[in-house]
C-alpha cells in the first residue's frame, strides 16, 4: 500500500504539471525484474518543466509538503519510503525516463526504468552494488549481455561494457 | 550425495519461487526489512563513530 502512496503521488504531481515525467529506478525498481533486495530508499528519475529556476526541486518538495509529506533531509518521507528525486542529468537517464514501462502496481499506474536502463545505469555508476544488480538482472534474463552492449555502446560506456564483460561474465 | 542434491534442488525451487512473487509482494518484502536495515545502519555508524574521534580505526562509508 504504502508504495502504492508513492505512485498516487507521482501521478497526481505530473498531472498538476509539477513535473513533466517521472519513473522509479535503483533497487526497488530492480525487484520488479530480480528477487526482493533490501533497500531503505526508492528512487526517482524525473523531468522538470522547462521554466524550472535555480533550485528545481523546490516545486517538487512544495507540492509534497502540501499533500502532507515531511522532507527528511535530501528525500520526502512516504510511508516507510524516503524517496529521492533525481533530475535526468544525461542523455542516459533521459532515454531511460523516456522509455520507461507503465504498469499496473495494485491499481494505480506506476513509470518504471526498463531493466536494460536499469543495468547501464548500474554500469555507468560502476559501485560494488551496481555490479551486483547487472548481474542479478542478467541472472533474472529481463536483459540479455547484447541488449546492455547495445545501450551501453549508444552512451559511450563500450569501455566499461567491456571491463564488466571480462570481470564477470567470461571465464 | 543423493541427500546434498536433494538440498540444492530444493533451495532452487524456493528461489525459483521468490522471484516469480509480484512486485508489489516482493516491495513489500523490502519494507518488512527495513527496520532491520535500518538497525543495522545506525549499529555500524555506532561502532565506527568512537574509533574515528580516538583517531584511528576505520573511516565510515562515504
Amino acid at each position: 500500500m504504502s508504495m502504492r502512496r508513492v505512485a498516487d503521488l507521482l501521478n497526481e504531481m505530473q498531472h498538476a504539471g509539477v513535473i513533466a515525467d517521472y519513473a522509479l529506478f535503483g533497487a526497488a525498481a530492480q525487484m520488479r525484474y530480480t528477487e526482493a533486495v533490501a533497500t531503505l530508499d526508492a528512487d526517482v528519475l524525473i523531468a522538470l518543466k522547462s521554466d524550472e529556476g535555480l533550485d528545481p526541486l523546490a516545486s517538487i518538495f512544495e507540492f509534497c509538503r502540501s499533500r502532507g509529506y515531511e522532507l527528511k533531509g535530501e528525500a520526502v518521507q512516504i510511508g516507510p519510503w524516503p524517496v529521492q528525486f533525481i533530475p535526468a542529468f544525461s542523455a542516459l537517464t533521459r532515454e531511460a525516463l523516456k522509455q520507461a514501462d507503465t504498469v499496473d502496481f495494485e491499481g494505480s499506474p506506476f513509470r518504471v526504468v526498463q531493466a536494460v536502463h536499469l543495468a547501464v545505469i548500474a554500469l555507468s555508476v560502476g559501485r560494488g552494488k551496481d555490479y551486483a544488480r547487472i548481474i542479478a538482472l542478467l541472472e533474472s534474463g529481463s536483459v540479455t549481455p547484447d541488449e546492455m552492449e547495445t545501450v551501453a555502446q549508444r552512451h559511450g560506456l563500450a569501455e566499461n561494457w567491456k571491463r564488466f564483460k571480462a570481470r564477470f561474465l567470461d571465464e | 550425495m543423493n541427500e546434498l542434491r536433494d538440498v540444492f534442488r530444493r533451495q532452487a525451487e524456493w528461489q525459483k519461487k521468490r522471484v516469480s512473487l509480484s512486485w508489489p509482494e516482493k516491495i513489500r518484502l523490502a519494507e518488512g526489512a527495513q527496520e532491520t536495515l535500518r538497525r543495522f545502519r545506525e549499529m555500524k555508524t555506532n561502532v565506527l563513530s568512537p574509533s574515528r574521534d580516538q583517531g584511528g580505526g576505520q573511516k565510515g562509508n562515504a
